[in-house]
């Protein structure tokens, strides 16, 4: 686990779960912070500041900025979440930074979210490949089309990718609840799931916040427009064991 | 000048044939007796001028001042080669560490910089010394205020053991490129030569602070130029990195990076472009597959540049290899598949 020592853009307490080797880093985690704070405005780059990291320097990935509205009052299980991605990147073994974008500078309530993997540049390795497996969710709340993708299990860390998919809507109400068998039992962690449409033209992508929990991801809540056509939620990340 | 006649005891001091001896600190040291030349060629001349002119600033400084770089003189003592601790005067320090800022252009200082932990030595996983490269790979840069500095010599002939004494400053201020040092254009233009196989070559090496001008100890190493590396004795190889330049031209794809040199099993990938007409994909053919390059899968995201909504998709990127031929291609999988297309990330591959 890393406690940040700082950060420029006016953040509260900063933690990440971690998986780090000299050649590669990967950070879980949800830093949340107003758009309306000096610190932020003044920011070009947004910084984290860090207790050594492994790794010195890398190349972009990609993290999730999300924005928060608020419940939707009319319906307990949604909620006004949507999200884009922004760039991040480790510029030393100190500092990592953020692309700062001025999307959802209007919003009072943002997040940085964090289930990404950073790797350097110039190592002289062969190509290789890891093994993957396929996973299919298991769920009574679902018809013929499961949730299913990809994942690559390894000591300390998983990759996932998964295509979520709509539940039944006869369960529309309640959270919903998909089990992956060939998931490590220690996997404790939550699972940022983009997707879903707002008709009212807001930006990004819907959010939605699962949790994965002895082989079971929860989504407790969605946002609208969840199983609109050509905005499929979707799993894609890196995930500390 | 005075001398004892054997050089065994610690007391001798002058010249004898071409050896000369000082005594300095409680210490004896032996040199080669040195004959001035007489010449001075304008990077002599110029460094020179500096050198005198920043050891007569330190007469211009406050006793406070001199105080300061007094303690700075204190954590700076050098180790002599028979392990005792060289002192240094104050007015050493100043000159050290100003005359290694004035190397990269930097003020001179007045007030002693704050001490703060050694600078730690050069350190490099290989490197090639060949007619067409001179390289380090595998140094990385342990702070962004360190500038390395490389000194080189002429070729020498395979029998020289100690060609330390001719060697000139190459760069003051290299900073690797993700841990890779490539000195020959530099080389060559300081030079006026490129390294010559079975030649003989003396390198030093090490870091400077940009920050303050402190630099760590001095690395030495001398090899013979070949075609194979120092170190681990292959042959050179460019980071595996595939650009534009390497794939056939497309309407669908504007420019692309796919970088392979990430880590076993990973890969980054830039891809741009308009894609593919009337399917949710985007490909990009090689011209010759490059050596080294297999078939594999990864899931990245993308996003459409050209939508102020900034909404975003992932898909399935594949490099696909069948003999001579192949293709690195974007699938569009989940979320919003807006064209054009910019891919961008990092990825495992399997």
């Amino acid at each position: 686990m890393i406690t940040a020592t700082g950060n420029n853009f006016g953040a509260s307490e900063i933690t990440f779960k971690d998986y780090q080797t000299e050649d590669m880093v990967i950070l879980n985690g949800t830093i949340d912070f107003h758009p309306s704070d000096s610190n932020y405005k003044a920011a070009e780059v947004l910084e984290i500041y860090v207790p050594s990291l492994l790794l010195k320097r890398s190349l972009e990935t990609v993290i999730y900025l999300k924005m928060d509205r608020g419940e939707d009052e009319t319906k307990t299980y949604r909620h006004d979440q949507y999200c884009t991605i922004v760039k991040s990147w480790i510029k030393d073994e100190n500092t990592i930074c953020v692309e700062k974008i001025s999307l959802y500078d209007d919003c009072e309530n943002l997040s940085l979210i964090f289930t990404s993997i950073f790797l350097p540049s110039n190592k002289r390795v062969p190509m290789t490949k890891f093994t993957k497996i396929d996973i299919k969710g298991a769920s009574e709340q679902y018809g013929a089309w499961l949730p299913n993708g990809q994942a690559v299990i390894q000591d300390g860390w998983v990759f996932l990718h998964i295509d979520i998919l709509q539940a039944s809507y006869q369960y529309e109400q309640v959270t919903w609840e998909i089990t992956f068998d060939n998931l490590p039992d220690d996997l404790e962690c939550d699972i940022p799931i983009p997707g879903g449409n707002n008709p009212y033209g807001d930006k990004g992508l819907g959010y939605s916040q699962g949790k994965l929990k002895n082989k079971v991801l929860t989504i407790e809540k969605r946002p609208f427009g969840y199983g609109s056509t050509a905005y499929d939620p979707f799993v894609l990340g890196y995930f500390v064991r | 000048m005075k001398a004892l006649p054997s050089i065994a005891f610690n007391e001798f001091t002058g010249s004898a044939g071409d050896v000369t001896a000082r005594s300095i600190g409680g210490r004896t040291l032996l040199n080669h007796k040195a004959y001035q030349s007489h010449k001075k060629t304008p990077s002599q001349a110029s460094s020179r001028n500096s050198l005198s002119k920043i050891s007569r600033a330190y007469k211009q400084l406050t006793d406070s001042q001199m105080a300061a770089w007094a303690v700075l003189a204190e954590h700076m003592k050098g180790i002599s080669t028979f392990g005792d601790a060289a002192s240094l005067t104050p007015h050493n320090a100043f000159v050290r560490i100003n005359t290694n800022r004035d190397l990269v252009g930097m003020s001179m200082l007045s007030d002693a910089p704050e001490y703060t932990s050694d600078v730690p030595e050069p350190d490099y996983e290989d490197f090639w010394v060949t007619p067409e490269k001179l390289i380090f790979v595998g140094m990385e840069q342990p702070k962004s205020s360190y500038r390395l500095v490389l000194r080189m010599g002429t070729a020498q002939s395979n029998g020289v053991t100690s060609g330390w004494g001719n060697l000139v400053i190459i760069s003051p201020d290299l900073v690797p490129d993700w841990g890779d040092v490539d000195a020959l254009q530099l080389y060559t233009e300081r030079l006026g030569m490129t390294p010559v196989l079975g030649q003989k070559y003396f390198i030093e090496m090490y870091w400077m602070d940009s920050d303050n001008g402190f630099v760590s100890e001095t690395v030495r190493v001398s090899t013979v130029c070949s075609e194979y590396s120092h170190v681990k004795h292959e042959e050179y190889a460019p980071a595996l990195k595939i650009e534009s330049d390497s794939f056939k031209p497309t309407e669908q794809v504007d420019s692309i990076e796919v970088n392979l040199s990430v880590g076993s099993g990973f890969m980054a990938l830039n891809m741009e472009g308009a894609g593919e007409s009337g399917v949710a994909a985007m490909t990009a053919e090689f011209e010759t597959v490059p050596e080294g390059v297999t078939s594999g899968t990864s899931y990245m995201f993308a996003y459409c540049a050209d939508d102020e909504t900034r909404k975003f998709q992932d898909g399935e990127v594949g490099i696909y290899v069948s003999g001579d031929s192949g293709n690195v291609h974007f699938y569009h999988r989940e979320g919003y598949g807006k064209k054009p297309y910019t891919v961008l990330g990092q990825g495992i591959i399997f």
